[in-house]
């Protein structure tokens, strides 16, 4: 029984281009191949490849800093090798930083909690445990996603939070 | 040629001063940059060690006419080496990456870096200019990496800095400029 739906990368991007952004800062994820793909054909938005996930979170704070509208984009791999940056731009600095997160390897027959790996396992929990660090979860991908994307981005520029979207499997 | 750090700090910042740049400084030219006025304006603190290139990268992308100065010590780069790849991969012509080489990481106490040839490394990443020393003026024909050598020195406290503040004063600031 899958547990997980998949998110259209269509919808996806017309709600990532309703919140106005205009770079993706990403370092690749399987997750998101495809909605990377559409982004990149789109005239509005600017792809950057990072090396690391410490780096398109600094990418992104410069970008946001310098008056763009900026997210990233990586895989929960990375979301796990980045705290100390998230915690040093993202929450010290209170840098606006949006993230869309893949769960790589996420059998989607199961819940997360039933994963033994560590990583898939426990990475709610990680993310429980930073306070500041706002997450949502898309195992049940959410109707009007076109809408909701740039409600919580606004969020996440006026709070100045991170903020995380997870998804439950690669988008379609 | 090796430098003082006072005597560094002083050049570059007033470079900074010539050109209205915008500063992004880290580690330990912190402290000297704060006390010679360099923070008043257009500046950036980066207290996430191996962060302040990447930063400095998204706002010289954002914007390209502003030059931007990224203040970085040999430690810390070491720390995101790659980033100096994607630096050459955007090839933002206003970003400057000024390298203090101390050979060692000072905050803790001077432990020694691992060494290597820095101007190969930013000519092998595709940087467009590499110094040898400070140059007289920035324009935009970057982006240019200046490795310095600096002279080991006792690290000095930080000023007291509420990041969140600063980033919100620079934020603002830079809407204006």
């Amino acid at each position: 029984m899958k547990v997980v739906e998949p998110i259209d990368s269509e919808v996806m991007l017309q709600g990532v281009l309703a919140a106005g952004i205009t770079h993706i800062v990403h370092v690749p994820d399987s997750c998101q191949a495809r909605f990377l793909e559409l982004a990149r054909s789109s005239s509005a938005i600017e792809v950057v490849t990072a090396a690391t996930e410490d780096q398109a979170i600094g990418i992104n704070a410069g970008l946001i800093l310098g008056g763009k509208r900026s997210m990233v984009s990586m895989q929960h791999t990375g979301l796990w090798a980045s705290m100390n940056t998230i915690r040093g731009v993202a929450i010290d600095m209170r840098v606006p930083t949006f993230l869309l997160v893949g769960l790589y390897r996420r059998d989607v027959n199961k819940f997360l909690s039933e994963h033994d790996s560590v990583g898939l396992g426990r990475f709610i929990q990680l993310m429980d445990s930073v306070d500041y660090l706002r997450f949502h979860n898309m195992d049940t991908p959410i109707k009007k996603m076109d809408t909701y994307v740039p409600y919580w981005y606004e969020d996440c520029l006026k709070q100045r939070y991170p903020t995380a979207l997870i998804l439950g499997r690669a988008m379609v | 040629m090796w430098y003082a750090r006072s005597y560094a700090i002083e050049k570059l910042l007033a470079l900074k001063k010539a050109e209205n740049a915008i500063s992004v400084v880290t580690m330990s030219a912190v402290p000297a940059w704060h006390a010679g006025g360099g923070a008043d304006t257009l500046h950036i603190d980066v207290a996430c060690m191996g962060q302040a290139a990447s930063i400095g990268l998204g706002v010289a992308m954002a914007r390209p006419d502003k030059a931007v100065m990224v203040v970085d010590g040999d430690g810390s780069l070491l720390m995101e080496l790659g980033v100096m790849a994607v630096v050459g991969h955007e090839f933002p012509d206003n970003y400057h990456h000024f390298l203090f080489v101390n050979h060692r990481y000072e905050t803790t106490g001077g432990q020694p870096v691992v060494e290597l040839d820095w101007s190969r490394v930013a000519m092998a990443t595709g940087y467009n200019q590499i110094g040898a020393g400070i140059p007289r003026y920035l324009g935009f024909e970057g982006p240019g990496f200046y490795p310095l050598e600096i002279e080991a020195e006792a690290p000095a406290e930080w000023p007291s800095i509420n990041l969140a503040d600063s980033t919100e004063k620079f934020m603002r600031e830079l809407t204006s400029a």
